[in-house]
């Protein structure tokens, strides 16, 4: 052989190398794609499982015991008012930058500062009560953010004798702050005279709501809500005694939940409900979270409802609607002289007994996300009860997201069983008729025109089934309904009537003229049912269903409903059926049916104990896989349903499901936030539904075709 | 009893009741196609204009679309006219009651005139302007000199928007340049160059746009000069300005001719047009346009891979639990709803590597995603991920339908396996391969729910494909016809107005679709004829 020849075929065994090894690659890409694909979904869900983490910063020294303590938004400085009457900010680093404070007479006694750590109150030696607005600017110098704070007096008058402040709480033009009282709590603001809220002891612990509308006072063993505006002010709308004397109350954003800590380490969460007489309200309890040591402080998030309680022995995270524990601080001073949570909910700050400072950084990305929120009733801020709900966006910044993907589960099973319902039977039905019954040149005909029922695209049947038979079927659900029921009256009759015809009749029924036949029975039921519609709705529903339906069971009847797209789902859902079902039934070896012909069964008898229990594992696989695409189907549930996320099963409602909520939602969610990774979370189930449906399919027709097989041998 | 009997074991009524599943899925597609065509088809069609007086003494001008029973009062009906006038009306559509109706004729001199904002107006032409200039509605020659200022104002209109596109252009540089500025300050470096350069650009941009803004005022100037003035049915004058006219149609002289001419011209016009009006009048090209280059995108990317894996499946895998799994995965992919692979998408191409993307070659732009969001490639990555079982499956029956013999032969004649794949094996399975490709390709123009989370967009504000470098823009967002029927349908602020288009956008998808699966279809059967032939 010519070298030429040689190097030739060496390169083409090279080459030929080469192409295996990028074959076999690629090949295998479909299996990394996949493994891939479900692993990242996964990975994006993780996150939700963590509680968090946080950080202790070193501790930074600084002068003794401030009275009051408060954070800028973006926890740069942590400014301090001593009882000196001088101020400071104190930076991470520890480095203190004296701050201007409005003309006091030392030594102050006494401060609080409001939640948001805009308002600070104090009484100085005079007996004054001052109120100090906090201001803080921040600007951009090239790449410095410069914070610019400042303190200004906005209140003052004198205080209450022997009185101690509680809570400040209202806008620097109006501000509000709570004192303790000898009979209870007296509330001081630049309006006019100051409230009186009358209790049985002195108050130890108070909060204020926001917008200093409410005051929540507990006085030794009571716990009290005042209303401290409009006609009603002072008059306490709701009172509950306390097992244990509390030592820290605060309000949770939103202003609906009282945290009360007590003595005993415990902290409940209280509520303002309705009562049990109209116009009443009665304080609930939503919820306790035991502890050992006597609560010191309590600290609440500005962004979600997770609140941090100090205690002597230790700092702790919780979440109030989760119930969840979320983790302790680590290196906490054991004296917290001040404590408090950061506006962003990404830090923490402690003062301890001798003024040193400690600061923690926290991570706590999805607090409100726990399995119980996801797959159990769950009791909300503002609920008396546990409930399922989905409602990811609340009206204002306060409301809580409600995550539980339970309706949205629940409507897309809804979804899928009223199509199955419809689909199944006919699907299954027309495949028997087209592999068994019918002539094959008709299959030569049917069998493409329902590929192609399969091809058409979910929109457009979407934008059909909710643009043009949503209305229909609203003004003819009756007449609609009753095609369903007169079609197997009129064929049966029909039939019946025809085995009585003259043998020479029967025999002229070719295929052709039989489908014929069929569809004028078929016009002759519709044509029957529209006649009937009427008397029909008359007699049974006083004329109008709808009407009949909200007045007798108060069932309201949605347009965009169960029906609706169970039609339209089955439209999409009985084309796959029919094509895995049709071929189950072809592939019923001849001979079985022939021998069974032979032996003297009629087609039919051939076919019902024959050719269906030979396919019934191909049948069942039909019908699992139609399953699967309608768990799965996003655009026809989109349009022809409601979207309303609702737990009813209900034909005339419609149903939010897993896929059409994906994307509604998912463009919206923030990358990263908890509804993104729900919303992922979501997919991941629906994955793993589809994978099981898939798999069980494959499996059972597996096991009963081992059982059938000898008939199909 | 035993006739009884004898009657269900001879099963003609189960024989029927089969047969009328058969009809009812029938009738089902027929239905839904019958109800598209016709309501699409008809939607252009010119309608005769009727002037209706009522009993309250108001005279309405405009088009029947339909007849109800009245819900107000039963045992009447009324009627949907479309009135038009949307800016003096406020709304296109009235219901008549019939009882209202006193007298009703369809004049003949009549117009419809489509405009290009506030929809159509329906009135009497009075006479054109042309600038000093009058032409009276008497005059024979109105309409041929209307069609000659149209289409005078339709190259002014043209020059109008090359002006603006070059306007675009020439402000491109400078928008960039603040938006480099404006993340350079946000992240702190920094700026002083960057504001040099923005200062020489936005100079750079007055030369430039100077005589461009000033022959745009003179052109606009041009434009408005010419104006019809019509008056509507009762009897107010109002001037529509020729750039603003679309066509004008005299429905009730028309001849069948003429109809026909203004239905292809309104059919023309649909899909060579881009919207107007929130996308509810105009036409649907960009749409189209959109569609089709994502499904090219997709195609490039999902063939290549479809191929090797079918190749690899049928040619080279042994019988062995990897292919198994490699199978399985397969089904697992077909079977995987399309919504997951858009959440799938956008966790991964959009937020994963569209933001690396940014990360590594676009920093000086961010936070302002470039990558980083919904765009056509992704869409079309995620969709090729969608179909590559389709693509599979169907070449892999091209391959199986390659007689053994012919692979034998030519490894007998010493070819390596690569070159009898590639001489002999491939090009004896091309229809195999084409027909998963048009398969996929229908599948992908139909797909609506991954591109909702990946891409897709109402209204783009410029086609991924244009004239500046680099010519294909991967990462812009673009438009589609099923989200297009979706967004218009549900989303839009007209929907009553708008339905009778998106009806119109539905039969071209339908259309689309259709042929493509029927092109699939056809090229399958010719190679099971084959397979067949092999197999003897």
């Amino acid at each position: 052989m010519s070298p030429l020849a040689t190097s030739r075929l060496a390169r083409s065994r090279l080459v030929d190398r080469l192409v295996a090894g990028v074959i076999t690659l690629g090949g295998s890409l479909v299996l990394l794609a996949v493994a891939f694909l479900m692993v990242f979904l996964v990975a994006q869900c993780l996150p939700l499982v963590g509680a968090g983490t946080s950080r202790h910063d070193a501790p930074a020294a600084s002068r003794p015991e401030p009275l009051v303590a408060f954070e800028d938004e973006y926890r740069e400085r942590l400014g301090m008012v001593w009882p000196d009457g001088s101020a400071a900010l104190v930076d991470r680093e520890g480095a203190s930058r004296p701050l201007a404070t409005p003309a006091v007479t030392p030594p102050l006694r006494q401060g609080v500062a409001s939640r948001s750590g805009e308002l600070l109150a104090l009484e100085d030696a005079e007996g004054r009560l001052l109120v100090w607005a906090v201001r803080s600017a921040s600007t951009w110098e090239g790449e410095h953010r410069r914070i610019e704070t400042s303190l200004r007096a906005v209140f003052t008058a004198p205080m209450e004798p022997a009185g101690r402040l509680l809570a400040v709480s209202g806008s620097a033009a109006d501000p509000h702050v709570l004192i303790a009282s000898p009979h209870g709590a007296i509330l001081a603001s630049p309006s006019g005279e100051a409230l009186e809220f009358q209790l049985g002891a002195s108050a130890t612990a108070g909060a204020l709501t926001r917008d200093a509308s409410e005051a929540w006072v507990v006085a030794g063993s009571e716990l009290a809500v005042f209303s401290a505006s409009g006609s009603d002010a002072a008059r306490p709308l709701a009172t509950v005694p306390l097992p244990t004397p509390a030592t820290a109350a605060t309000l949770m954003v939103g202003d609906v939940t009282c945290l009360v800590g007590d003595a005993s380490g415990a902290v409940t969460a209280w509520q303002l409900l309705a009562g049990p007489v109209a116009g009443t309200r009665v304080l609930g309890r939503a919820g306790v979270f035991p502890g050992a040591g006597a609560v010191r402080a309590l600290a609440v998030s500005e962004r979600n409802k997770s609140f941090a309680v100090a205690r002597d022995g230790g700092i702790s995270l919780f979440h109030l609607t989760t119930r969840r524990r979320l983790f302790d601080l680590p290196s906490v001073p054991a004296d917290v002289m001040l404590f408090s949570l950061s506006r962003r909910f990404d830090g923490a700050w402690a003062v301890a007994r001798g003024g040193e400072v400690h600061r923690w950084e926290l991570d706590v990305p999805h607090p409100e996300v726990s399995a119980g929120v996801l797959f159990l009733p769950v009791r909300y801020e503002g609920y008396t009860r546990p409930t399922l709900v989905w409602q990811s966006t609340g009206f204002d910044e306060s409301a809580e997201p409600k995550l539980s993907l339970v309706p949205l589960i629940l409507g897309t099973l809804k979804g899928a069983l009223y199509a199955l319902l419809f689909s199944a039977p006919c699907a299954l039905a027309a495949a028997l008729y087209i592999a068994q019954l019918a002539p094959a040149r008709l299959r030569a005909i049917v069998k493409p025109a329902i590929e192609l029922m399969a091809a058409l695209p979910s929109v457009v049947v979407g934008f059909i089934a909710a643009v043009l038979l949503a209305p229909v079927l609203q003004r003819h659900l009756v007449g609609t309904l009753t095609v369903f029921v007169a079609l197997p009256i009129v064929v049966v009759l029909a039939a019946a009537s025809w085995s009585l015809a003259p043998q020479y009749w029967r025999h002229r029924l070719t295929a052709g003229r039989e489908l014929g036949l069929v569809l004028g029975l078929l016009a002759v039921a519709i044509v029957a049912s529209y006649l009937v519609e009427g008397p029909l709705e008359r007699a049974l529903f006083g004329g109008d269903l709808t009407h009949w339906l909200l007045a007798s069971a108060g069932i309201t009847y949605d347009q965009r409903n169960a029906i609706v797209v169970g039609f339209a789902l089955g439209f999409a859902v009985i084309p796959i059926i029919f094509t895995l079902a049709e071929d189950a039934f072809s592939n019923v070896p001849q001979s079985l049916i022939s021998a069974s012909l032979a032996l003297g069964a009629s087609q039919w008898q051939a076919a019902r104990t024959v050719a269906i229990p030979a396919a019934s594992p191909g049948l069942f696989a039909a019908v699992m896989t139609g399953l699967g695409r309608a768990v799965g189907e996003t655009m026809i549930v989109l349009m022809a349903t409601g979207n309303t996320p609702i737990l009813s099963l209900l034909p005339f409602n419609g149903m939010r499901t897993m896929s059409a909520c994906i994307a509604v939602e998912l463009p919206e969610a923030p990358f990263g936030g908890s509804l993104y990774r729900v919303l992922i979370l979501t997919a991941l189930l629906l994955f793993v539904m589809t994978f099981v449906i898939n798999t069980a399919a494959v499996m059972v027709s597996a096991r009963l075709r081992k059982r059938f097989g000898r008939l199909a041998a | 009893m035993s006739s009884l009997r004898r009657f269900v074991a001879e099963g003609s009524a189960q024989r029927w009741l089969t047969a009328s599943a058969v009809l009812v899925s029938l009738a089902m597609i027929a239905g839904l196609v019958l109800v598209v065509v016709q309501v699409a088809g008809g939607f252009f069609w010119p309608r005769p204009l009727f002037e209706l007086q009522l009993a309250d003494g108001t005279v309405l001008l405009g088009e029947e679309w339909g007849k109800e029973p009245d819900p107000a009062s039963p045992g009447n009906v009324r009627t949907r006219i479309k009135v038009g006038n949307r800016d003096i009306e406020g709304a296109d559509y009235r219901w008549v009651r019939s009882s209202d109706i006193q007298a009703m004729r369809t004049p003949p001199d009549a117009w419809l005139v489509e405009r290009r904002e506030y929809g159509s107006f329906f009135g009497f032409p009075v006479r054109l302007e042309v600038g000093s200039e009058q032409v009276p509605a008497a005059d024979a020659g109105l309409r041929a000199r209307l069609a000659a200022e149209i289409a005078v104002t339709e190259r002014l209109r043209r020059e109008e928007k090359d002006i603006v596109t070059r306007l675009e252009a020439a402000h491109r540089p400078v928008a960039k340049l603040q938006t480099r500025l404006s993340s350079a300050a946000l992240r702190g470096a920094p700026t002083e160059a960057l504001k040099a350069e923005l200062e020489a650009a936005s100079r750079r941009e007055a030369e430039l746009a100077g005589p461009l803004l000033e022959r745009l005022v003179a052109v606009r100037d041009q434009e408005g000069r010419s104006r019809l003035v019509l008056r509507t049915a009762s009897g107010a004058e109002r001037a529509v300005r020729t750039a603003d006219i679309v066509r004008t149609v005299p429905a009730n002289q028309l001849a069948f001719g003429g109809k026909l001419a203004v239905y292809a011209s309104r059919w023309w016009e649909f899909l060579s047009a881009e919207p107007r009006e929130a996308n509810t009048e105009g036409g649907i090209l960009p749409a189209i346009f959109g569609t089709a280059l994502m499904v090219l995108l997709m195609t490039v990317a999902v063939v290549p891979l479809g191929v090797v894996t079918a190749v690899y499946l049928n040619e080279y895998a042994r019988d062995n639990a990897f292919t198994a799994a490699v199978r399985l995965a397969l089904a697992n992919l077909a079977g995987v709803p399309s919504i997951v692979f858009g959440a799938f998408g956008l966790a991964f191409f959009v937020y994963a590597v569209g933001g690396s993307i940014d990360r590594f070659f676009f920093s000086d732009v961010l936070p302002t995603p470039t990558f980083g969001t919904g765009g056509i490639l992704w869409a079309a990555l995620t969709l090729a991920l969608l179909t590559l079982p389709v693509v599979v499956v169907a070449t892999e029956e091209g391959l199986q339908s390659v007689p053994q013999a012919v692979r034998d032969g030519a490894r007998a004649l010493g070819a390596t396996r690569w070159q009898t794949l590639r001489r002999v094996v491939l090009p004896y399975a091309t229809p195999g391969i084409l027909t998963g490709t048009i398969l996929a390709i229908a599948r992908g123009a139909g797909e609506v729910a991954p591109l909702m989370l990946t891409g897709v967009v109402k209204l783009a504000p410029s086609l991924p494909l244009d004239r500046t470098w680099p010519f294909l823009h991967l990462e812009r967002k673009f438009m589609h016809l099923g989200f297009h029927i979706y967004d218009v349908g549900f989303q839009s602020p007209n929907v009553e107005a708008a339905k009778p288009m998106v009806y119109a956008t539905v039969l071209v998808l339908l259309v689309l679709v259709v042929v493509l699966n029927l092109a699939a279809i056809l090229l399958r059967n010719r190679l099971r004829k084959r397979l067949r032939g092999a197999v003897v």
